[in-house]
């Protein structure tokens, strides 16, 4: 079975151990990093290379956005932006992540997410 | 790809899974960058049907991702020659270098295609076609030679080696 890593991120301790929860139910997914804000979040990444980067947009430190715009392109992590706004939708897109998850999420859309995430990845080993 | 004067509708666009969302009007760049996007979704779309023909190879493991100084290391296990147990971890042996998995030896044999690798101790699972040397070491003991190492192999695991390599 191929595993994905996968690095979270949110300010709010509620809605982080909520993504743990999630995850925890797929088993090939392995959390690797949990950010509590945006630098923090840039860091994790760049030093962990994860194939999956799960961010809430607006954190203290970078906003989710503004940690996306940062990844380097080498890396190219599936990123999945979690929001409890609809207004970020279309910067979203322009930003080319992988899903975009309205709070309160059900745990099904959530494994939507990952599994277009999966297909993101698997997609980026076979190019 | 969803094209549009309206930006209220991304979100249900995001939750349709469409490939791109253009706000018009958009710039060329931004449409070149759109189809760039769909051709990699069709690409895509053409590998799955391969995957799925390959279903023996979904069942067993493609890679580990392996811990090195605060990074984490993808191995790939077609680069695996054996792999040696070491208490919680198992130490992955490629012809380049070793690598620690987290993981218990026999948690990680469940996941290899046994027509590849076999299990030859304890603590020492041997991919088959990278076996150099099969012998009685003078301890009286069988023992393996893989690229330079020597890898025990426990009397329990000698009689099902033996018929393997006898039969391939």
């Amino acid at each position: 079975m191929k595993t994905y890593c996968a690095i979270i991120a949110d300010d709010e301790p509620l809605a982080l151990r909520r993504l743990e929860i999630g995850l925890a139910r797929l088993p090939d997914i392995e959390i690797v990093g949990a950010a509590r804000d945006g630098n923090e979040a840039s860091a994790l990444i760049g030093a962990l290379s994860p194939d999956i980067v799960i961010l809430d947009i607006e954190m203290t430190g970078a906003n989710g956005l503004r940690v996306c715009e940062t990844i380097p392109p080498a890396l190219r992590p599936a990123v999945v932006l979690v929001t409890a706004h609809r207004d970020f939708a279309l910067d979203a897109f322009d930003l080319g992540v992988t899903d975009y998850l309205l709070k309160p999420f059900a745990l099904s859309r959530l494994d939507e997410a990952i599994a277009r995430c999966r297909a993101h990845c698997d997609r980026r080993s076979c190019s | 790809m969803f094209v549009t004067a309206h930006r209220d509708f991304a979100l249900d666009a995001f939750d349709l899974g469409v490939t791109d969302y253009l706000l018009k009007p958009f710039a060329l760049s931004r449409l070149d960058e759109a189809i760039a996007r769909c051709r990699a979704h069709c690409d895509r779309t053409d590998f799955e049907p391969t995957a799925q023909n390959g279903k023996d190879d979904a069942r067993w493991l493609q890679a580990l991702w392996c811990l090195d100084r605060g990074r984490r290391l993808r191995v790939a296990v077609s680069d695996i020659l054996w792999i040696g147990g070491e208490r919680d971890y198992a130490r992955l042996h490629t012809s380049k270098s070793t690598y620690l998995w987290r993981g218990a030896l026999s948690s990680l044999g469940a996941g290899l295609d046994p027509s590849l690798f076999v299990r030859v101790h304890r603590s020492a699972i041997v991919r088959i076609a990278a076996i150099d040397e099969f012998r009685v070491a003078r301890s009286g003991g069988l023992q393996l030679s893989i690229a330079g190492s020597r890898v025990p192999v426990s009397r329990q695991h000698a009689a099902a080696l033996r018929t393997r390599l006898s039969g391939g």
